[in-house]
């Protein structure tokens, strides 16, 4: 009897959302928000005369044999849900993680790459920047790549983390 | 004291100088001293006239650089999260192959910042001047590419460095030297 309860009240949210994916559209928005993890400190510079800290642009960039760099859409998350996934792989992997970087997607498009929607089954709001690049392991990539990834980074906003401890965003809005 | 050869392409960290002539041939006797490991060894050779002798102020990587290379040479695999690799042991030496052979000039202009590693292996100088431009050259095992972008909107771009030619092309060392002046 509970088993029958539980299954007709399955039933019933699974009507109010038929397509669960769906939800999230599979077209970017201009005007999104795209989040990136950042791990490691050597994705990081110190301008010395502004004390400010920005992105170098390896923190744009695919691994070897791949030409995708993941994100996630804020739109359809919270910043607290996108530290909690970042520092799960981070925790995993036993890897620093420093903060957040966001970017609009026309900041994207403007620096001559894209992103396509690509849910992961625990980060359904998940996709991935592209560039049209494919790098071997040890081959260096042409000029025209560099100046892509120049561009994102000049455009990204670096947020770090004040408590990367701590699973909750205190970074400020991530704008 | 650093003292080159371009005949003998010899390049040498002298603590003495003494002069002689030697028979018909006046030349300069040096002697010099190599580091293996730990311990230097004292060496004493003599060049001539005929070999171009140049002094220069000594040419080495600041505390810093050194420290980044190090912080390079120290990374392991998936160092960003997302999949990387660390750079080959070839591909950091050629990095330090290129950085000994370049003028003290472009040397000194790099920052700790300027030297990073990329997600695919290889390694990225960049060399950037408010009012300039910026100009990044990027090694890896087999080859290297560089791009320079100056501040009148002109570029340059070259998908195919040699950097294993003595002389690199010049208009990279002139891109880079229109950058930092």
């Amino acid at each position: 009897m509970i088993m029958a309860f539980i299954l007709k009240c399955w039933e019933r949210l699974v009507k109010l959302f038929p397509n669960g994916s769906r939800r999230i559209p599979d077209e970017i928005d201009t005007k999104e928000k795209l989040v990136r993890g950042i791990y490691s400190p050597i994705n990081v510079k110190v301008n010395k005369s502004t004390n400010t800290k920005s992105l170098q642009p390896n923190a744009f960039k695919s691994p070897s044999g791949k030409d995708e760099v993941s994100i996630l859409r804020l739109k359809f998350t919270t910043p607290n849900f996108c530290k909690k996934f970042i520092k799960k792989g981070h925790v995993e992997k036993q890897r620093e993680y420093v903060g957040l970087a966001v970017l609009h997607y026309h900041e994207v498009v403007s620096s001559k790459a894209w992103a396509v929607y690509s849910p992961l089954p625990d980060a359904l709001m998940h996709g991935d920047i592209k560039t049209g690049y494919v790098l071997q392991r040890g081959q260096a990539a042409p000029a025209e790549l560099n100046l892509i990834l120049k561009d994102l980074v000049r455009y990204a906003r670096f947020r770090e983390d004040p408590q990367p401890v701590s699973n909750k965003w205190n970074g400020g809005p991530l704008e | 004291m650093l003292l080159t050869s371009n005949s003998k392409n010899m390049v040498l960290n002298c603590y003495q100088i003494a002069y002689e002539t030697v028979g018909d041939f006046p030349g300069i006797e040096v002697e010099y001293y190599s580091e293996k490991n730990t311990a230097r060894e004292r060496n004493v050779t003599r060049l001539y006239d005929a070999d171009i002798l140049t002094l220069e102020s000594p040419i080495t990587l600041n505390k810093c650089l050194r420290a980044r290379m190090e912080e390079i040479k120290g990374l392991s695999d998936d160092w960003d999260g997302y999949g990387a690799v660390k750079p080959s042991p070839l591909t950091i030496s050629r990095v330090e192959a290129f950085l000994n052979e370049s003028p003290n000039s472009f040397i000194e202009f790099l920052d700790h910042d300027n030297i990073y590693p990329n997600p695919n292996g290889t390694i990225t100088l960049e060399w950037e001047h408010e009012e300039n431009g910026i100009a990044g050259m990027e090694i890896g095992d087999t080859s290297a590419t560089f791009y320079a972008k100056f501040d009148n909107g002109e570029f340059y771009i070259n998908n195919n460095v040699d950097i294993n030619d003595n002389g690199l092309y010049p208009e990279v060392l002139g891109a880079i030297s229109k950058i930092i002046s």
